[in-house]
């Protein structure tokens, strides 16, 4: 029976699955990695209840997308240089510094902030991706245009 | 225990969070990074009345500062270290701070500019009443064998002015108000309090 709550969008247990199966890893093999029973992951690809933190953690550093299994939409391959990705995670690490200090007290586990800044750094990878690909279809039609303002 | 109670904490800031985050993915994609923080830093950080975005990442941006720069076991010696920073201070006054306890850490966790203990009408009104007293008592101990009204008459108005003239030096001394209003000048957010973390 899936879950009902407003953290997870509805299908993430098959999201979840999908990237196990991405993985090329079985329940028993992907659950021993999370740190879980095998029982646990069943229930969280059957939406019967709802991965913690730490397990969050953990498949995000198996390579599982965070952004993906939770909101159901993944980060693509950005063609972004890193020095824009830096600054896009400097200011993400500046916001959820501020969240803590603001709302969490002062605390936060590192399990925790691994996993909301993995979620805002797709996020916002992706729409800076959306913008440099808008730019590449204006410098397309707009060669000229484009090389004037570089 | 305390670990697990801080993971458990941790736990319903990370679900919160997410929930709130999620708002932001199922929105309309922003144009780039920075509209995309813009609408998450809308979605963690709760406003106050009548504040704007830019305001809340200077008040955040002034918390997380607080807690960067320094480190210290106290959350005051954070703030005057702070203090110190801005170079707009002398040094007795960090000793006259600390002495008069300017600074004081409440029980949520932050560092206030206490008030000024006694509003400046009640401290006059108790330095002219002692100021009186003291006249009153040096008149009758030095003069009221004479049993002249114009004698302790004086007596009292010599005294009242010497009461006067220390209850001021002792304000002076003090600087209480002067020194809050100086921190205030400073750092204002200090006035309504600020996070700090160690």
């Amino acid at each position: 029976m899936p879950t009902q709550n407003e953290t997870f969008v509805p299908g993430f247990g098959e999201r979840l699955k999908d990237e196990r199966k991405r993985l090329g890893l079985n329940q028993d093999e992907f659950a021993e990695r999370a740190g879980v029973k095998r029982l646990a992951q069943l229930q969280y690809e059957k939406e019967a209840r709802e991965p913690r933190t730490s397990y969050l953690t953990a498949i995000g550093a198996m390579g599982v997308s965070l952004s993906y299994v939770i909101f159901g939409k993944g980060l693509l391959e950005s063609a972004l240089a890193t020095d824009s990705i830096r600054r896009i995670e400097k200011k993400i690490f500046d916001l959820l510094e501020a969240y803590v200090a603001e709302q969490c007290g002062g605390y936060l586990s590192s399990d925790g902030r691994y996993v909301l800044f993995e979620v805002m750094r797709s996020h916002c990878i992706q729409a800076e991706s959306k913008g440099l690909d808008a730019e590449s279809k204006l410098a397309a039609f707009f060669p000229k245009r484009a090389e004037g303002n570089g | 225990m305390d670990k697990e109670k801080s993971a458990d904490t941790s736990d319903e800031h990370v679900m919160r969070a997410l929930s709130r985050i999620r708002e932001v993915f199922e929105s309309e994609p922003p144009a780039n990074a920075d509209d995309a923080l813009e609408l998450l830093r809308e979605r963690l950080i709760e406003f106050r009345p009548n504040e704007t975005s830019k305001d809340v990442e200077v008040r955040c941006a002034e918390v997380v500062d607080f807690g960067h720069t320094q480190k210290h076991s106290s959350r005051v010696e954070s703030v005057l270290y702070w203090l110190r920073g801005t170079k707009d201070f002398r040094e007795n006054e960090f000793e006259l701070a600390r002495r008069a306890g300017v600074l004081v850490e409440n029980s949520g966790g932050r560092v206030v500019l206490r008030g000024q203990p006694l509003p400046d009408v009640w401290a006059s009104i108790m330095v002219a009443g002692i100021s009186l007293l003291t006249g009153a008592w040096i008149a009758w101990v030095c003069f009221a064998t004479e049993g002249s009204p114009d004698v302790i008459l004086a007596s009292i108005v010599i005294g009242s002015c010497f009461g006067a003239v220390v209850g001021k030096v002792l304000d002076k001394s003090f600087r209480f108000a002067k020194l809050r209003a100086k921190i205030l000048a400073v750092a204002p957010h200090l006035g309504e309090g600020v996070r700090v973390h160690l």
